[in-house]
């Protein structure tokens, strides 16, 4: 099956208020007391499934000291306390081994890292010796959202926006567009502006279906 | 008498694995009295090892020769030259070795003996490293100590240098990670320094280099290290090495110091069996403060099985739950705090899976699992897949004997023998063995 994606912009960067917490509460509350340094576990590792808001919270937490994983990323020694590296398992095995040196090294000097992983540390395919001290530290599930979840966060959403999106037309979305969570919040900002220049307050299903119409999709890799 | 002792070794040499004769019956000494032999051990493990093992066998071999008693004692011997070990001109540290003099040796001072538990699984390697730590540079040399990762590796022979530092607290320690001394090379490289580089490294009384595989492929780093370590070697001070393999078996490595690493003693690390598991736990919480219930800590132990930093994660795991919810941690809590990466896990292990793992990592067909082909090449990982079945899965022997072509299960049941009996004699099974087990256990 094809995925269809939208060539619209990104959005703002994430915010940690607009995360919908989800079954998430402890891990949210674990990640606002590590960042504070209040958190008992120094070393975090957040791991699930893509959509899932890893990223999200990642970038929300501390925006200067995110890095996103990729095969040519390296890290070099650095003395900061805090470093969040989002999806370790698109290391190259070189790169696995400068986060390996620096892992040690925070460990040695107080300092604190937050990782991110699509599975639990165990069944990374990486370095064993990283992928072994992730696992030493605090692992937890960040779990996706369900269908109401979703909606509701469709909704928050809208109203940070200052539309506003009843029910049935979240409803719409789920069974009219791709459903993680990125997808859904890339339509939502489209939806805004569509709002905007129709000026509308309210989105309703049939300006849905105008948008959805107007949109150009295309296959994912394109 | 020293007929008696000599033909005594040679027996028991003929009996024994190597490594163990030489960790535990070289270093004996005999000596001859009125109708009894006293033989003296250099410390009281060996005394102790000996004693509760060895001691009848070599006690009815002395009857054989009209020997009536063995007297078992600890040798008086001096600390092998202390003042030779300190008396070394210290050169200058180079820039790059740490600031704080009490932090130079780079060891975490919670790595000690008193926090490594022991069991069967790690027993050879915590003796030899406490007979190091009483005898540095003397009794074995290098120490070379090997297994998976998360094993315990590092704590051990920190916990080497540790004692070693309390007792004589000037001496020169130095730990540090493999990759740590390949950047020291660079930088010796870049800045034209090798002769502080040099004059640092070989003057240091206890180095401990942990995870050598990763001089793999690196030629200068291998030149410089072996220069260090002939140096100390030769002069008596102690090295200590740990890796992920055998020594032979570790790739890009010189020949030259793949045999050097083998003049002292190698030992293997496992992977911890269920009881020391559970003491782990244990322990691990009380010292954190945290009384951990035997019922919890059997469960988490029994479930995460792979290694002990996977085990000390699970831990924190379920004391951050409990402080989450604001609850005592309880069995039902600790299941439920689990309960994600335990219902991975029993998703991955599934008779299926273990033979699809094993059939991959011998590079076989799954079908050769089930087919009745009894050659070796086929047979071997068929009873490793039999044998890893029983220590995995809750299945019966039928079950399994059934999932392997509708074999019976006394079939299982020899494989499984056999495979044990392979693991004590075999290192190259032992380790395959291992290595299964910790990929499908995650």
């Amino acid at each position: 099956m094809r995925q269809l994606i939208l060539d619209i912009a990104p959005g703002e960067p994430p915010r940690l208020e607009d995360f919908v917490v989800g079954r998430n509460a402890e891990v949210l509350d674990t990640l606002q007391q590590w960042v504070r340094g209040a958190c008992p576990e120094r070393f975090v590792y957040l791991w699930g499934e893509p959509g899932a808001g890893k990223s999200h919270l990642l970038q929300a937490l501390c925006p200067g000291r995110y890095v996103a994983c990729t095969p040519d990323t390296r890290f070099l020694p650095d003395p900061d306390p805090l470093l969040l590296v989002d999806d370790v398992a698109r290391l190259s095995p070189e790169g696995a081994v400068t986060l390996f040196h620096r892992y040690n090294e925070r460990r040695d000097e107080g300092a604190r890292l937050l990782a991110s992983g699509p599975c639990p540390p165990s069944q990374l395919s990486l370095l064993p010796d990283l992928a072994t001290r992730l696992g030493w530290g605090l692992v937890l599930r960040v779990h996706a959202l369900d269908d109401t979840e979703k909606m509701a966060a469709l909704q928050a959403r809208a109203a940070h926006m200052g539309v506003s999106l009843p029910q049935e037309a979240a409803r719409y979305i789920l069974t009219h567009w791709t459903r993680d969570t990125a997808s859904l919040f890339a339509l939502m900002q489209e939806l805004n502006r569509w709002s905007l220049s129709a000026h509308r307050a309210i989105i309703t299903i049939p300006l849905i279906r105008d948008a959805l119409a107007s949109l150009q999709p295309r296959p994912s890799g394109m | 008498m020293n007929d008696f002792w000599g033909e005594t070794l040679d027996q028991i040499r003929s009996e024994l694995p190597e490594q163990q004769f030489t960790t535990w019956i070289k270093p004996l000494q005999a000596e001859m009295g009125d109708g009894f032999v006293t033989l003296s051990a250099p410390n009281r493990f060996i005394l102790q090892w000996v004693k509760d093992r060895y001691l009848s066998r070599i006690e009815s071999m002395a009857r054989l020769n009209g020997i009536h008693a063995i007297k078992l004692v600890q040798r008086n011997e001096a600390p092998p030259s202390s003042n030779e070990k300190t008396s070394h001109a210290y050169a200058e540290p180079l820039d790059e070795t740490p600031k704080q003099a009490d932090n130079r040796h780079r060891l975490n001072p919670n790595f000690t003996f008193s926090t490594f538990i022991g069991g069967k699984a790690n027993q050879l390697a915590r003796a030899a490293a406490l007979q190091v730590a009483e005898n540095p540079g003397a009794a074995y040399n290098p120490l070379f100590i090997y297994g998976g990762v998360g094993l315990g590796k590092t704590h051990l022979i920190q916990a080497i240098g540790n004692q070693i530092l309390e007792r004589q607290p000037n001496a020169k320690v130095r730990y540090m990670h493999a990759e740590k001394y390949v950047s020291d090379v660079v930088r010796a490289y870049q800045h034209k320094s090798f002769d502080s580089f040099k004059r640092y490294y070989h003057s240091l009384d206890l180095l401990m280099i942990d995870d050598i595989q990763f001089f793999g492929g690196k030629a200068r780093t291998q030149e410089e290290f072996f220069f260090a370590f002939n140096a100390l070697v030769e002069s008596h001070r102690q090295v200590i090495i740990t890796c992920d393999s055998f020594p032979k078996e570790i790739a890009g490595m010189e020949e030259r110091l793949i045999s050097r690493f083998g003049w002292g003693l190698t030992v293997a690390i496992e992977p911890p069996e269920l009881e020391m598991r559970v003491a782990i736990l244990i322990n691990k919480a009380r010292l954190e403060g945290l009384a951990l219930d035997e019922n919890v800590a059997f469960f988490i132990a029994k479930h995460i099985r792979s290694n002990v930093r996977e085990l000390e994660g699970a831990l924190k795991r379920v004391q951050a739950y409990a402080r989450f919810t604001g609850d005592a941690i309880t069995l039902q809590s600790a299941r439920e705090s689990l309960k994600d990466l335990l219902a991975l896990q029993h998703r991955q292990i599934s008779i299926e899976n273990i033979q699809k793992t094993v059939a991959d990592y011998y590079k076989i067909k799954v079908g050769d699992m089930f087919s009745k082909k009894r050659t070796r090449a086929l047979a071997r990982p068929r009873q490793m897949a039999m044998a890893l079945a029983k220590d995995i899965t809750n299945l019966s022997l039928p079950d399994i004997g059934e999932a392997f072509g509708g074999r019976d299960h006394t079939t299982v049941l020899h494989a499984c023998r056999k495979m044990q009996e392979l693991c004590e004699n075999d290192n190259t099974i032992q380790r395959d063995f291992l290595a299964l087990q910790q990929i499908l256990n995650g």
